[in-house]
């Protein structure tokens, strides 16, 4: 009792708590999306990331200023070098009387002068300076002579040096360049605790160093004022002049004014709009930083310039920093990003320059941090909402139905029921309903008997009620499962005489509570059903094999093709489904074979279609003999097309058996055509079995289909077993093609850039384009090439090779990744020409960009140099340059290049592959190399990938290098590594000094 | 009926000018101010340490940030801001707030560039400023203030007093010689002979000379009314110009060596110089030798000289600072800014680091200045210099020609044209006189009548030229 008391409770809250559920469990499920499905935590790890890059991106650019720009000052420094050394022969003086005779110091620095200003003008920094290991004024000990001349603004250069200041140096110095004293000018170059490191600390460190490469010294100093009340503070790099004994001439560097270096970090939105701020400095040992330099609202809100330490809080972020001791209370992120100044093993690679950018956690996340808000606010207003929406839903539904309750709880019992409407149509249908049944309740179950009767049908009823031993059963139930011996009393029998019956008769349910029964040789169908009650089970039995008969008759009649005469493809698949389905256990070994006749065109076309038919009906007719009982299904799937299934078997072997034989006999039988020949069937058919190469009825259709196609691709007539080996490579075919296209219809590629070194410099010089397919099907470009020339789309290719490939370094050097002065080797298919509109787009688009490309000619095996020539032209015209590509394979050798003008000659990778030991290919580089000397070609290595490689390539004189060991193909251009150059500067040396 | 009610008192008060618009600013999301100047040296650190007080108090209250860029020199400034205006490729975009002499002033408001300034001031805030400096800031003849008054300077003369001491010692050479033009002459000529053929005196702004000279000799050059300029040249006052600086020139007596003369006084080659006031504060303390070898030296300021018997005259120089015009909030804000950079301490703070001149009445009174002055320990330089300032701008005639189309052409034209023809001259008399002429002959014809009419034709044609 307790318990129905508990269910039973009102439709309000039926109504309302399950809405009220199903909007909490959205609004969980919701948050719990957002919270663990990281959303919240990818914006955060997106914005730091974010930080990150552009910090690393602009700590590239920086680095590149300052080693390849600001810094490199060794031209300059053997120049002065020389007229040092021309200075001191003339006067017939030794570098030691440097010390003591100022008159010639100041001579020496009078012709050095000059050399400072160009270089000046050239090197993008705000000073130069010289000063020499020799005495500044006579007579003065601590005096050093020197030049030194700034450029408060080296962005603009004004005709005259009229922007240009002598900072240290004699008046005539300052007279005949034509440049104005600097307000703190001094004649002679003092050192004192503030300023000495630029000086001694290069020199000092060249004098204990054995290294006789001056730059190895070179000295990146802190920021620091040259002289009290000087304001302008400038950060210099300074680095030895050696002699040719390894003594030190004196010191030569250049220097950064710390509001020059702030104006070229500030120079973006990233200060403006985002509050970014950039800080160079140093690494202190207590993983602090020492600020040089600092750019951006973030820094000068936050730090006095004077606060020259910056201290930082790891993050679980790898380079991502909080900082902390900001003046505002401002909570910064910082990444910090180390710059690569000095080479390895070098006197200063213990200090550690980095980069650190910066951005109020606030402005950073400030995307992530509306986003969360909002989306508490629409899960909280959802909520509310929701419930609210819910309670009036629910009320609204329960009025009338309480007020129902209401009239029908007060009618008279007896009387008509007269409702009132609520408006709503189902409850005011439920209350006519109640009128109604009201109203015909008597009558009916008075009428009921006599129908029943009058309409014949054959019914049976029993009920088994529960504490009774006896089951209630009508005389049509016994009659219907003719059980007339079963002794029964009053309509009753035994409990036990009951199951024994419902058990012995109820076997055989042909569909779904429909059972069949023989009985006195008939066959009966009877419909079955019950009701269960706590107390009681009422269950009812009803003749209805009239209908079923009716009905099995119609399905087969609809099961059949017109045509044959033999099962239609929809009888199959209802069949097979069964079988497939609840029937599984029967189907042991099986086969689905798949037919198709072969010539049934040729018939049709040349016997007209009634012959077609025929001959489609005998074949069907023919097929019987795969047929055996409870084994086979024959279908015709369409046309010329016929299904089997052939199940049962005990193994596969005695179902190849009958299968060969039944395919056997069925090929030497025929038509007879009415021209009186005799025409014999020839089919293609492919088979599948079961379970080995699927289990599923649908597999087992494409697998038999597939062996079909093959079959009738290949050698038709013939009956072939599914080959999965062949299937998953051929399946792998037509996925490639269409990854092909997405990658050409979504341009779904990118390029990586492989570094071109220069040898006669060591430095980087350019980069071959080499496309990366973004599709996972495909995982080369040779793939791609493969299957784009197979598939007629090579043309594509070449767009795409000039349209992304160009784009995607124009978008490099915007973010100033690359310089614009690199080489871009382009490689353009030689088959492919470009058309008009293609050159026009890329003339409109990329004409700057040009006369950087170098085109790679291959010289094509279908030998249509038009296109090429064409190509090239095309690009020469703009301003760019050709190569040849491959040389020494197949196609590009001597002949090639003596056919084709180009600027250079890309000597292929498996010759340069172990050059070093291999003679055959010391002696087609060598060939090369002289012939390319001649016509002033340039060569260029590809595919250095060891030590000795390179050194043997840079021996015989190549120009150019290019390959793993320089530099892999990375998305983003990368720099060449320091070590490399300095290698490759030490070889070339020493081939010129052997 | 309200509406038009507030818009008919709008309508009644903006003549007035009492009412001065104010723009709510965003201490959270503060406004970035670009300010370029052409500040260097001790201008630049104390303009800079003034601006960071300001975005540290002031500025960081009110949501303000002035991010201060030296441009280099006040030609490179111009240049750049042409540059950023005519948005030339890879040019800076144009700051919020620039240091600008009237001439680019003039050619920014010429591109409505710049922003009135007036909008944002009171009548009462105006009238704090010098009525001089307020004017030269009306740009045209809408009355607009344009340019915004923080700082000018004037000439004087600076004289290595080590040097004079001995010279008067031996020739009794007075100090009164420097207060004329012809007295610096006689001076230099003495000095000349006395110290074996050294020139004495040298200048630099040439402009100056010639258009002070000519105005105190009654010629305004370049006078301008409502923006049209006329063209006043007097052969009879160009010639005094001529006989008191080319004529010495030639004959040794001036000199000109390196870039500036400052630096020819740095390194012994003169003694006395005429400059700007700003730059008066690098006067060296010692002189340095070729073969850079020191000694000390005292520094003696004197008033600019005048021309025997004339009214005293002097430039009124220096840039004002000027607004782009933009949004409300960042015109507001750059008001802001320049307001409290010349607030009377602040301004006098400035003026007495700097070398420049006050722009507010009650920060040019010379009590007020020397009670900062005495606070501040100045003694010395700063001192005399800030003394002769305030002298000159109470008892001398300060002037600076209004601006006009193609201003600066003519400014150079004038800077350059009789400099130019010394030099020339100078050159010419060492050739003559190798070629055996005598140096008198050759003098006579390389400065006299002849010489004199064919510069004054070449100058009136260069002239033509600039103003076309």
């Amino acid at each position: 009792m307790a318990n129905k008391k508990k269910r039973k409770s009102s439709i309000f809250i039926r109504v309302l708590l399950p809405l009220i559920a199903i909007v909490g469990l959205t609004i969980a499920l919701l948050v719990v999306s957002l919270n663990f499905g990281g959303a919240f935590q990818n914006l955060r790890v997106n914005a730091l990331d974010m930080l990150e890059e552009r910090t690393q991106s602009r700590s590239r650019s920086l680095e590149y200023d300052m080693i390849n720009r600001w810094s490199n000052l060794e031209s300059t420094a053997d120049t002065v070098q020389g007229i040092i050394r021309r200075k001191l022969r003339a006067a017939g003086a030794e570098a030691e009387d440097m010390k003591t005779n100022a008159a010639l110091n100041a001579e020496i620095m009078l012709e050095v002068a000059p050399t400072l200003v160009s270089r000046l003008r050239a090197g993008g920094t705000t000073g130069i300076f010289v000063v020499l290991n020799g005495i500044g004024v006579a007579g003065q000990e601590n005096t050093w002579s020197g030049v030194y001349l700034r450029d408060s603004d080296p962005t603009t250069n004004t005709a005259a040096n009229s922007d240009i200041l002598l900072v240290r140096g004699m008046p005539p110095v300052s007279r005949a360049l034509g440049v104005s004293l600097d307000s703190y000018w001094a004649a002679s170059c003092v050192f004192d605790e503030y300023n000495r490191d630029v000086f001694f600390k290069p020199m000092e460190a060249a004098l204990e160093g054995t290294s006789d490469e001056a730059m190895h010294y070179g000295y990146w100093c802190m920021p620091f004022q040259l002289n009290k009340n000087n304001p302008v503070t400038v950060m210099t790099y300074s680095m030895p002049i050696l002699d040719q004994d390894g003594g030190v001439l004196g010191v030569i560097g250049v220097d950064m004014s710390v509001s020059h270096l702030t104006s070229l970090l500030t120079a973006d939105t990233f200060s403006r709009e985002a509050l970014g701020s950039y800080v160079l400095g140093m690494r202190q040992e207590d993983g602090s930083i020492r600020v040089a330099c600092a750019a951006g609202t973030s820094y000068k809100q936050n730090f006095h310039a004077e606060d020259s330490l910056l201290t930082l809080q790891t993050e679980p972020e790898d380079n991502i920093f909080s900082v902390t001791g900001s003046r505002s209370g401002t909570n910064l992120c910082a990444a910090v990003i180390p710059l690569e100044l000095y080479d390895s093993n070098t006197a200063f690679e213990g200090d550690q320059w980095v980069l650190v950018g910066m951005q109020p956690a606030e402005s950073l996340m400030a995307f992530s941090r509306q986003f969360q808000r909002t989306a508490i606010i629409a899960v909280v207003a959802a909520l509310l909402g929701s419930v609210l929406v819910a309670a009036i839903a629910s009320s609204n539904m329960v009025r009338p139905i309480t007020r129902l309750v209401r009239q029908v709880r007060e009618a008279e019992p007896g009387s008509e029921i007269s409702l009132r409407e609520t408006n709503i149509a189902e409850i005011d249908a439920l209350a006519g309903a109640i009128e109604t049944m009201n109203h015909n309740a008597l009558e009916e179950s008075a009428r009921f008997a006599t129908i029943m009767q009058m309409t014949g049908m054959r019914v049976g009823v029993f009920e088994l009620k529960k504490n009774d031993d006896t089951v209630f059963c009508s005389p049509g139930f016994f009659e219907l499962l003719d059980c007339a011996g079963i002794p029964h009393t009053n309509d009753r029998i035994s409990r036990e005489a009951f199951r024994q019956l419902m058990f012995d008769r109820f076997t055989d349910e042909v569909d779904e509570n429909i059972w069949r029964f023989q009985t006195k040789g008939q066959t009966l169908y009877l419909s079955y059903r019950q009701v269960e009650h706590d107390e009681f089970i009422v269950g009812t039995l009803l003749d209805v094999t009239e209908e079923i008969e009716t009905r099995m008759e119609l399905e087969r009649a609809r099961d059949i093709d017109a045509l044959t005469g033999i099962l239609n493809r929809r009888a199959f698949a209802r069949m097979t489904q069964d079988l497939f389905g609840r029937r599984r256990d029967t189907l042991k070994t099986a086969a689905l074979v798949m037919v198709d006749l072969d010539n049934l065109k040729f018939l049709n076309s040349t016997y007209g279609h009634d012959t077609g038919d025929n001959f489609i009906r005998a074949f069907a007719h023919a097929l019987g003999v795969f047929e055996k009982e409870n084994q086979s299904i024959v279908a015709r799937r369409s046309g010329d097309e016929f299904y089997m299934l052939l199940y049962g078997y005990e193994s596969r072997g005695e179902l190849e058996e009958h299968i060969h034989q039944a395919w056997q006999q069925v090929s030497t039988q025929g038509v007879v055509l009415p021209d009186g020949s005799f025409y014999r069937f020839r089919a293609s058919g492919g088979m599948a079995w079961y379970p080995e190469d699927a289990s599923t009825l649908s597999k087992l259709l494409h697998y038999a289909d597939f062996a079909m196609y093959k079959v009738k691709q290949d050698a038709k007539g013939n009956l072939q077993e599914f080959d999965s080996a062949l299937f998953n490579e051929e399946s792998y075919l037509i996925d490639a093609r269409a990854a092909l296209d997405r990658m050409i219809d979504n341009q779904l590629l990118h390029f990586a850039y492989q570094p071109i070194v220069s040898v006669e410099t060591g430095d980087l010089w350019g980069y071959e384009l080499l496309m990366r397919p973004d599709v996972p099907e495909l995982k080369s470009a040779g793939a791609v090439l493969r299957l784009a020339k197979e598939q007629g789309k090579l043309h594509h290719i070449e767009r795409l090779t000039w349209f992304c490939g160009l784009e995607s370094v124009r978008l490099m050097t915007e973010r100033g990744l690359m310089g614009k002065d690199m080489k871009l080797f382009i490689n353009s298919i030689a088959s492919q020409k470009m058309d008009l509109v293609e050159r026009q787009h890329v003339i409109d688009c990329y004409t700057d960009l040009l006369p950087q490309v170098v085109l790679e000619v291959t010289e094509a095996e279908d030998n249509n140099m038009d296109y090429t020539r064409r190509k090239m032209k095309f690009i020469r015209d703009n301003g760019g340059e050709v190569a040849i590509d491959d040389y020494g394979t197949g196609y590009n050798s001597e002949l090639a290049l003596v056919d084709i003008p180009c600027e250079y000659v890309k000597v292929d990778a498996s010759f340069v592959r172990d050059v070093h030991k291999d003679a055959n290919k010391q002696a087609l580089v060598k060939n090369l190399m002289s012939y390319a000397k001649t016509r002033g070609i340039a060569v260029l290595a590809e595919g250095v990938e060891t030590r000795d490689e390179m050194e043997t390539l840079i021996s015989f004189g190549v120009d150019y290098l290019q390959g793993f060991y320089l530099g892999m193909p990375r998305e983003k251009p990368q720099q060449v590594l320091p070590g490399i150059r300095m290698e490759i500067r030490n070889m070339v040396w020493k081939m010129q000094n052997s | 009926m309200k509406k038009t009610l507030c818009l008919l008192l709008a309508l009644l008060m903006l003549p007035l000018g009492v009412l001065a618009e104010t723009v709510e600013l965003s201490p959270e999301a503060p406004q970035v101010l670009t300010l370029w100047h052409y500040y260097n040296g001790a201008q630049q650190q104390i303009f800079d340490e003034l601006v960071l007080e300001f975005n540290e108090t002031i500025g960081l209250e009110k949501g303000i940030v002035i991010a201060p860029v030296s441009q280099g020199g006040v030609n490179d400034l111009a240049d750049k801001l042409m540059d950023s205006a005519n948005r030339k490729t890879g040019a800076a975009r144009m700051p919020d707030i620039f240091a600008a002499y009237a001439d680019t002033a003039h050619a920014m408001n010429q591109m409505d560039l710049v922003a009135d300034i007036s909008r944002y001031m009171t009548a009462e805030e105006e009238a704090e400023y010098m009525d001089a400096y307020i004017q030269e800031g009306r740009l045209d003849a809408s009355g607009a203030l344009k340019v915004f008054p923080i700082a000018k300077s004037t000439e004087m003369m600076l004289v290595n007093k080590t040097e004079w001491d001995a010279f008067a010692a031996a020739t009794g050479a007075q100090v009164s010689l420097l207060s004329t033009w012809e007295g610096v002459v006689e001076a230099s000529r003495m000095y000349y002979e006395w110290s074996g053929g050294k020139a004495f005196f040298g200048r630099d702004a040439f402009a100056n000379y010639i258009l002070i000279g000519s105005l105190q000799l009654g010629v305004e050059m370049f006078s301008v009314e409502d923006g049209i300029m006329t063209l006043n040249l007097d052969e009879a006052v160009m010639r005094r110009l001529w006989d008191n600086y080319v004529v010495p020139y030639v004959n040794g007596w001036f000199g000109a060596y390196g870039r500036y003369r400052s630096d020819d006084v740095k390194t012994g080659q003169l003694v006395a110089l005429v400059g700007s006031t700003s730059g008066a504060l690098y006067f060296p303390a010692e002189v340095t030798r070729d073969d850079g070898s020191t000694y000390p030296i005292e520094c003696m300021t004197l008033p600019l000289p005048n021309f025997r018997d004339t009214q005293p005259c002097a430039v009124q120089q220096g840039a004002g600072m000027v607004v782009t015009k933009s949004t409300p909030e960042r015109e507001y804000a750059a008001t802001v800014f320049l307001k409290w950079f010349t607030q009377t301490e602040n301004n006098i703070v400035f003026s007495l680091n700097s070398g420049y001149l006050p722009v507010k009445k009650e920060a040019n009174q010379s009590e007020l200045l020397h009670e900062v002055m005495e606070q501040q320990n100045m003694t010395g330089l700063v001192h005399d210099i800030i003394d002769i300032g305030v002298q000159i701008t109470s008892s001398y005639r300060l002037y600076t020609n209004n601006a006009f189309d193609n201003g600066y052409e003519a400014r150079q034209v004038v800077d350059a044209s009789m400099a130019r023809e010394a030099e020339r001259a100078l050159e010419q008399l060492g050739m003559l006189t190798e070629g055996g002429m005598d140096r008198q002959a050759a003098l006579e014809l390389l400065t006299g009548d002849e010489a004199f009419a064919s510069w004054m034709e070449s100058f009136r044609k260069d002239m033509m030229t600039a103003l076309k």
